[in-house]
């Protein structure tokens, strides 16, 4: 038996920004489908984790991470939901990715799933994000969501469904 | 939500699970007998297989570093974003504390120069090292989080037959514009606080 390796020390909030600032951003584009409502995300959610680190049990980082990000963005849709905001993701051209002209059809095509994903009701929005974005476990996703197992594979399948169906304008 | 496609078939809902890994071995032995059978259900395996490979190599995003330096700083001090409904809030007025913030930002500007500099005269796209407990942390943390190698999921497709894949992560270089180009953004942010 060996000791339990050194990294397992909890962490700074700092050295979550540090390490997995790039995946919390993008969770939480992913969650919002714009740049104004991920950086809300982000933020608060790094507030959660500074003010809760302290709870954080050593196991897989990014799936605590992504789970509070989820909660956040959960709660928050909750309280708007008397009062709907719409919104479609930035203006492409505020995207950092580089787009050479050989790729301008690829980089259309995933402007559109980006918007069929930010359109996702956002129950079944946060199980696809979740399972495809941040690759958290059924299980997980069924402890993150306070859901049954059965109902985050129904939810990921239909999730897909949709965007399937955006995409290509077939019937749903 | 409604759906017309293959939702007669009582296996449909079990073919993102499959996709996943995420059925046991007697579930997914089923399946593919069904699959042999059924070309309709084979079909939406092929579809759904493009679909959530498509979902899992969007690009990544990062935020602007000027984000991230706010961001660090706002929660430094403990404060929850402008439009947060779920996040307790510390009472400062919201002009003393867009004074702090810019006050703060110029300031860590600044420092990135110099870490900017320090990066430079090294010879290399090193990312910044950072010191415990000075304003160069945060330097630290902005350049790791854009320079750090991102994680991309690829996955190979998925032979209809050959049942579910396992989750390959890999490293990659991140799309979202190299290094080099954002060390020149601090620079150039660096100059428009300096002149």
């Amino acid at each position: 038996m060996s000791l339990p390796p050194v990294t397992d020390a909890i962490p700074t909030w700092e050295d979550v920004a540090r390490t997995h600032g790039r995946f919390l951003y993008t969770v939480a584009y992913r969650l919002t489908g714009n740049d104004d409502d991920a950086q809300d995300l982000v933020q608060d959610t790094l507030l959660r984790v500074r003010r809760g680190l302290s709870s954080y049990q050593p196991g897989n980082f990014e799936a605590w991470l992504a789970r509070i990000c989820t909660n956040v963005f959960l709660d928050d849709v909750r309280r708007r939901r008397r009062r709907p905001v719409g919104f479609l993701p930035d203006d492409p051209d505020r995207v950092m990715t580089p787009a050479p002209a050989a790729d301008e059809v690829s980089t259309m095509l995933s402007r559109d799933l980006e918007l069929a994903v930010a359109r996702l009701p956002e129950e079944f929005r946060a199980a696809v994000v979740l399972c495809d974005v941040a690759g958290l476990s059924y299980e997980d996703i069924a402890v993150s969501l306070g859901i049954p197992v059965g109902t985050v594979r129904s939810r990921i399948h239909r999730g897909r469904k949709i965007l399937r169906a955006a995409l290509t304008g077939m019937p749903r | 939500m409604t759906e017309t496609t293959n939702m007669a078939c009582p296996w449909d809902e079990l073919i993102s699970a499959f996709l996943d890994g995420e059925l046991d071995d007697t579930e997914a032995s089923a399946l593919e007998a069904h699959l042999a059978i059924h070309a309709e259900c084979r079909s939406e395996l092929d579809e759904m297989t493009r679909l959530r490979q498509r979902v899992r190599t969007l690009p990544m995003r990062s935020g602007t570093p000027a984000f991230w330096l706010r961001v660090m700083d706002d929660v430094a001090a403990d404060r929850p974003a402008p439009s947060s409904t779920t996040e307790a809030r510390t009472v400062v007025s919201a002009a003393a504390s867009r004074r702090w913030r810019w006050a703060s930002v110029a300031a860590s500007l600044v420092v990135l120069a110099a870490g900017v500099a320090g990066t430079r005269s090294g010879g290399g796209g090193a990312p910044v090292t950072p010191t415990e407990g000075t304003t160069v942390s945060r330097a630290g943390v902005i350049a790791g989080i854009t320079a750090t190698p991102t994680r991309a999921q690829v996955e190979p497709e998925t032979d209809p037959g050959s049942g579910p894949v396992a989750n390959v992560s890999s490293t990659t270089t991140s799309t979202l514009g190299s290094e080099r180009e954002w060390l020149q953004q601090i620079a150039d942010a660096v100059n428009d606080v300096l002149n």
